[in-house]
């Protein structure tokens, strides 16, 4: 949520802090600021913007700027203005008379309040209202859709205003009901979009249709313009998980229907209309009707919550002293609205509504919410987890390894000595294998099956890696990988190896059989059960097979049992080059050992060079000379290498072997 | 100079290091499926079907209608684990405190791939159970695994946060052993000192309460963490997505 400084500044008397502290303050000890940006607003005037990233759990009291206003007052310690006298309407002047209002189902909406107004001038909006909504990136429409707008941005409630002689109807008495959609019903909402309705969704209704998808979206018909004269202004409180459900399946999420999912407290109602009426009255001119329709039979007590210093300090590692948990209680209490009393060792704190994550959420387990334990975070966070030691706990044995895992580094150390590469393929195939299972929203058309096998993508990769040969400076590729497979029965772990065939004579299959032989050596078991991957009758060495069977029948490793060193590991990575490589041989009459070329090259070559490797050696043994043979892999990081720059660099290295008096063969 | 040595993945890397550190505080290796129950991967972490809470993960589903034809369903609908969380609830169901484990595995996220998002990746879960666990021991785990994971004397910092199924909540910072809280001009920790590496907490009581243990009695913490981004700190690897593209111009650097 965009959050304005100016605006969350009209709450205190005192000037705020700096943004910049701000940010760190409600990172350190709130939600993160992801950002701040300093904007000029359209009157010009300058304002900083925060970046607010609501969690979940506080999107019911912290999706707004009087909600962030009273958590920075606690982290602050910075009482609030007192809010302005209660709004008073028009004496004589009654919603009764113009309205009546009944809940259908009050499981589905909690709450109902409506409010007539009349004389109503809908007006462009002042300078400081279209500052304010542009600020948190809203366009300003009319006075009176702006209000709106504010309020919920100010104090959390969504709220909506009807335009009154659009209800069917009695030009003076409408009957309005807050009920579920009927099937075959539809509606334009303000987005122009037709919706069809059904028994799932809420409605607020005029005697004859739907007004609006209550919660999430206002309707055309009964839409503010430039003449309406008459409003009923209305404020509610539905069942999150049905706000939820209703916006995913009409595929609109709007910033009402984000806030009632999120819980928004139904207490919040009252606030909603009250600010709402004082600003229409101010903005619009409009006349107020004394008393409100509201219908609010889901009432509740606030909700009391206990903890103990003691219990504090079990959960945070941390000596907390008494006074400092009381003076924490204490600005909750004069910043947000919080009670609290020691009675004995006990904290007793009673809970303002709109804390929503700390009341009991009857969709879940009795101790998922309205527990001790949001008491304790509140405490905790307030006090600051930088005040945290790092203790370490008490010393316990080394435990025995899951004998998935130990065999599984085994074999690794086991393919690596024998010149393998481990690789991690992805899980997702556009193959469908037989017995494959289908995800049910692939993320693209060719990743829509879990892989049956780890074959089919160790072959893939060993096609393309033959290329890259020279550049990575082997003369075969030898690949393998350990994972999970997938089929209708369950998943089970795989192991598979893939070894190049290098033509003539070489029998890369029976290469891998080999593996397998001397796997069963290393194990010391006999007959390992394995696939010969034969598709497209290819010549490469791939075998699979289902490592968990394998495990099965080798004995469980002990406490205490060591697994195989894996060495040191390199921290040299270097990015790899989207650009083409240049290869040069070159041979060598010389004396002396090869690694003296080895270096010589390796200067002249310089940092193109990306690998150099020895493939020949021929003993003179007449002249006692010999003549060594080297491969040079050029490549460049940022462009593909002209003929001209390669020249250069191989002629350079002739004059150095003529320098030494060694001659090119 | 034919490089005829095998290589090590890096992830497989960073995990077994992982493995060895926890394994000297006592934690064991745990492992379970990648094609999870529902019920496990969000219902028993206090993820309700309905509740906002299951926007945190964009999940992948199975499609299990020509199993379920031919009576090989599973039990209920199965997603592909968003996170290694569920092996806390499946391991906690079977074994009594007091106990450390850790899970290394590969998890799932249906989302848009890029340079820092890919849809499957490595995750390290922790999880230790006992009458007393603190913060302050989480605290003191996480700072001997930087200490030895990033071979320099580091220090963690926690933040507020909030994951359905830890309770306090917190965002783990590590001090940045690139430029060890001297570099303004820092291009890992942009000069803050700072790297977000992970999430933890305290269990939320309600996970125990779930497996049938007594949250008056027992107390734990739990932490996840992105093997790629430990791994792309600590080795300078600029593209998630070259871990899983068996690409061995980057596994043969290891």
């Amino acid at each position: 949520m965009l959050i304005s400084i100016s605006w969350l500044q009209e709450y205190f008397k005192d000037s705020l802090p700096k943004a910049e502290e701000i940010a760190r303050v409600l990172t350190m000890h709130s939600n993160e600021v992801e950002g701040i940006e300093e904007i000029t607003l359209p009157s010009g005037a300058k304002d900083m913007v925060l970046d607010f990233k609501v969690l979940p759990n506080r999107a019911a009291d912290l999706l707004c700027h009087y909600g962030l206003a009273k958590e920075l007052g606690v982290l602050l310690d910075r009482p609030l203005k007192p809010r302005p006298v209660a709004f008073a309407g028009v004496e004589g002047l009654y919603t009764k008379d113009k309205l009546t209002l009944a809940i259908e189902d009050e499981a589905l909406c909690l709450r109902a309040a409506k409010r007539y107004a009349e004389d109503v001038n809908v007006l462009p909006s002042p300078a400081w209202l279209i500052d304010r909504l542009a600020a948190v990136g809203q366009r300003s429409i009319n006075n009176v859709v702006d209000i709106s707008n504010y309020v919920m941005l100010s104090y959390g409630q969504p709220c909506h205003t009807f335009d009154y002689d659009k209800l069917a109807g009695d030009s003076n008495m409408k009957e309005v009901t807050v009920r579920t959609g009927k099937r075959g019903e539809r509606i334009i909402a303000l987005d122009d979009v037709e919706y069809a309705l059904d028994d799932s969704v809420i409605v607020i209704a005029d005697a004859e249709k739907p007004l609006d998808i209550a919660g999430i979206k206002g309707g055309k018909s009964s839409m503010i313009d430039e003449g309406t004269k008459r409003v009923m202004l209305s404020c509610c409180s539905f069942s999150p998980a049905s706000i939820r459900k209703t916006a995913q399946k009409l595929n609109l999420r709007t910033d009402a229907s984000k806030r009632f999912e999120n819980n928004i407290a139904r207490e919040q109602v009252a606030l909603g209309m009250e600010e709402l009426s004082r600003l229409m009255a101010r903005l619009t001119g409009a006349r107020i009707a004394e008393d409100v329709i509201d219908i609010f039979k889901n009432k509740r007590e606030r909700h009391v919550l206990t903890t103990t210093r003691e219990r504090i300090i079990d959960v945070i590692g941390c000596d907390v002293s008494a006074s400092e948990i009381g003076n924490i209680l204490e600005r909750f209490s004069v910043c947000a609205g919080w009670e609290w009393k020691l009675e004995r060792d006990t904290y007793v704190v009673v809970v303002p509504y709109e804390r929503s994550d700390m009341y009991p959420d009857l969709l879940r387990d009795e101790y998922a919410s309205g527990v001790e334990q949001d008491l304790i975070e509140e405490i905790a966070r307030v006090y600051g987890y930088e005040n945290i030691p790092a203790v370490l706990p008490i010393e316990v044995e080394r435990p025995p390894v899951l004998p998935t895992y130990y065999r599984s580094e085994q074999l690794r150390h086991f393919f690596i000595e024998r010149g393998f590469s481990e690789l991690l393929t992805y899980s997702f195939v556009d193959k469908r294998a037989s017995g494959a299972v289908r995800v049910e929203n692939p993320i693209a058309s060719d990743k829509k099956y879990l892989r049956t096998a780890l074959a089919p993508a160790l072959l893939e990769r060993l096609l393309a890696s033959r290329s890259q040969k020279d550049v990575l400076g082997i003369d075969q590729v030898k690949v393998f990988e350990i994972g999970h497979v997938f089929d209708e029965e369950g998943e089970r772990i795989h192991l598979a190896l893939a070894i190049e065939d290098l033509g003539h004579d070489h029998d890369a299959k029976e290469d891998a059989k080999q593996v397998i032989r001397d796997m069963e050596n290393m194990l010391n078991i006999k007959n390992i059960k394995y696939d010969l991957y034969t598709a497209g009758g290819i010549k490469h060495g791939i075998v699979e097979t289902d490592l968990e069977s394998l495990v099965a029948l080798l004995p469980t490793p002990v406490a205490g049992e060591p697994l195989p060193e894996q060495g040191i590991v390199s921290t040299a990575y270097e990015p790899i080059s989207p650009y083409p490589h240049t290869i040069r041989d070159i041979a060598v009459w010389m004396d002396g050992s090869r690694e003296a070329l080895a270096e010589l090259l390796r200067d002249k070559a310089g940092s193109l060079l990306v690998a150099l490797t020895h493939f020949d050696t021929y003993e003179d043994k007449v002249g006692g000379r010999s003549s060594h043979a080297f491969r040079l892999v050029f490549q460049s990081k940022d462009r593909t290498l002209t003929n001209d720059e390669i020249v250069g660099i191989m002629k350079e290295i002739d004059e150095a072997v003529k320098a030494k008096g060694w001659t090119v063969r | 100079m034919i490089d005829n040595r095998g290589h090590k993945h890096p992830l497989t890397r960073i995990i077994r290091e992982m493995v060895d550190i926890f394994g000297d505080l006592g934690f064991s290796v745990v492992d379970g499926p990648e094609r999870e129950l529902e019920k496990y991967n969000f219902d028993m972490l206090n993820i309700p079907a309905d509740h906002p809470a299951r926007d945190m993960w964009d999940t992948f589903w199975v499609h299990d209608k020509e199993a379920k034809a031919k009576g090989r369903s599973y039990p209920e609908r199965t997603v592909l684990r968003t996170h290694t969380s569920p092996v806390q609830a499946r391991y906690m169901e079977e074994h009594k405190p007091p106990l450390r484990i850790i899970v290394p595995g590969k998890v799932y996220r249906y989302e848009a791939t890029d340079a820092t998002h890919e849809a499957q990746f490595y995750q390290l879960e922790g999880l230790m159970v006992d009458r007393h666990v603190t913060l302050a021991n989480l605290k003191g785990v996480l700072t001997t695994l930087f200490t030895r994971l990033f071979k320099t004397a580091s220090e963690v910092r926690f933040r507020p946060s909030y994951f359905p199924f830890t309770e306090p909540s917190v965002e783990v910072d590590v001090t940045c052993f690139i430029c060890k809280r001297n570099g303004a001009e820092c291009r890992v920790c942009k000069g803050t000192g700072w790297i977000e590496i992970m999430g933890a907490g305290a269990v939320q009581p309600s996970v125990l309460h779930r497996v049938g243990l007594s949250p008056d009695e027992w107390k734990g913490f739990a932490l996840g963490m992105g093997i790629e981004r430990v791994a792309m700190l600590r080795f300078g690897v600029d593209d998630v997505r070259l871990f899983h593209q068996g690409d061995l111009r980057l596994v043969n650097q290891f």
